[in-house]
């Protein structure tokens, strides 16, 4: 790692993002927990990275594969789904549309929208190029009109 | 900045409610204590332990020397491994039982489906839930995002970018439940593993919806599974004869040879296939109707303009 990098501030200036972000793809019942390991990942592997960008990249790779490992022990053990918010988020549309995604797509729409990230800063996060990146956003987004409308036309809306 | 999309707008009311609970202040603490027990350990072993760690290390290198070798010995072999074209198998009819084997003659040179899809696309796949044995409707899995969702067979072919063949025709026919999509197969028990395209199109002059899959094998047993080589199986088939009708005077605009299979069902309905493989990708092109004759016109027509 280039001189001068200084892991408490980077810890300190990115948990909030980093733990919102594994919110978004595992829920929050699991988000700490992935944001810690990840931070932990990447603490035992500053020596290999060159600089803050590789960091970046490496510690939102590991936390999306986390976080894929969670939801994917979770289906093993056949535990039960738990809504990433309070129960009264599924009663929501649009979170139920979100839950529906893949967690890749899931991730993708939460970079994109909520923390207004541009398609090659998504791209680097998942080690992908940026036409990934617009095609992953694209297709999601049209996943989410095709269940909110079929949402609405099973409730007779619209 | 102010986002004017009200579809962001939900979206982005909706992490907000789904990320709330999660606290960026535990995070920081629990990272801080781990790092610092973790640290005082790191320290503690390193004076404690100098020698067991230098025979670890020594153990963990062997290992890795013997893996790599065993891994270039098998891939050598695979590598010299080429998949000839079959003879034609005679059709298998099995007296006194109900079963009819119908067999096809599929030729492809060699099995390169896990080479011909990039990481990313490979990435993309594997992100979703793979579909298994016991995997719900397509209609579900759409639902439940656990497939790709493309908007034409080109759209399909410029994203897989891996040489797919489509088929011109198909992208401007009409239908109401058209649902092309990209999905990934993972069959532990067989060690099936494969991604596949799969579209379902109403055809101009028919009644009947025709079925176009591609699948990319991605393990030697998906290969074996879709090759065509074991063929169909039909259960209380009252005219067993009728099954092996198979033609091999069909070709992609390519040319590539097709085999066409007609099975019987029941009440007088056929499944007509065509079956074909091409740069590692094999293709199944089928209809089920009443109409033997039609359904073979329309299978061989979007067969012949595969490109």
């Amino acid at each position: 790692m280039e001189d001068g990098f200084d892991f408490e501030a980077y810890l300190e200036a990115g948990v909030g993002k980093l733990t919102g972000y594994c919110a978004a793809v595992v829920g929050s019942a699991d988000a700490e927990d992935a944001a810690q390991e990840a931070y932990l990942r990447l603490w035992r592997n500053l020596g290999r990275l060159p600089n803050e960008a590789a960091a970046n990249s490496f510690l939102y790779k590991t936390a999306y594969r986390i976080c894929v490992d969670l939801l994917r022990a979770r289906k093993r053990f056949r535990e039960p789904e738990r809504p990433p918010a309070q129960n009264d988020a599924l009663s929501d549309g649009m979170t139920a549309a979100l839950l529906k995604l893949s967690p890749a797509d899931r991730a993708v729409v939460y970079c994109r929208v909520v923390e207004e990230e541009d398609y090659g800063a998504i791209a680097a996060r998942f080690g992908k190029n940026e036409a990934w990146a617009r095609k992953r956003f694209s297709l999601a987004r049209k996943k989410l009109r095709l269940t909110l409308e079929k949402e609405d036309k099973h409730n007779g809306g619209f | 900045m102010a986002d004017f999309d009200p579809l962001n707008n939900r979206i982005k009311e909706s992490f907000s409610r789904m990320t709330a609970a999660a606290d960026p202040g535990r995070v920081t603490a629990a990272v801080r204590e781990k790092i610092g027990s973790e640290k005082e350990r790191n320290t503690g072993d390193r004076m404690r332990r100098p020698k067991k760690l230098t025979v670890l290390l020594a153990a963990v290198l062997a290992v890795i020397l013997l893996t790599t070798a065993a891994a270039a010995a098998v891939m050598a072999v695979q590598a010299r491994m080429r998949v000839e074209a079959k003879p034609p198998e005679p059709v298998d009819f099995r007296e006194g039982t109900e079963e009819v084997m119908v067999s096809y003659d599929v030729k492809m040179e060699e099995h390169t489906g896990s080479l011909i899809l990039s990481d990313e696309v490979m990435a993309a796949f594997e992100a979703l839930n793979p579909r298994g044995e016991d995997s719900t409707m397509t209609s579900q899995m759409i639902e439940e995002g656990s497939v790709i969702l493309f908007d034409s067979w080109q759209d399909a072919a410029d994203w897989l970018d891996c040489g797919l063949l489509v088929n011109p025709e198909l992208e401007a026919l009409p239908n109401k439940n058209f649902a092309l999509h990209g999905e990934y197969f993972f069959d532990e028990t067989n060690n099936n593993r494969h991604v596949s395209v799969i579209g379902a199109h109403s055809y101009p002059g028919s009644k009947e919806k025709i079925h176009v899959d591609a699948f990319i094998p991605l393990s030697e047993e998906a290969w074996e599974i879709y090759n065509g080589g074991t063929g169909v199986v039909l259960h209380n088939n009252p005219d067993p004869g009728e099954a092996e009708t198979v033609s091999d005077t069909l070709f992609t605009s390519l040319g590539d040879e097709a085999t066409l299979g007609f099975t019987p069902g029941d009440s007088g309905v056929w499944s007509i296939m065509a079956h074909f493989t091409h740069e590692g990708i094999i293709y199944r092109v089928s209809v089920w109707t009443n109409d033997r004759e039609g359904g073979e016109a329309v299978v061989r027509r979007v067969v012949e303009n595969m490109r």
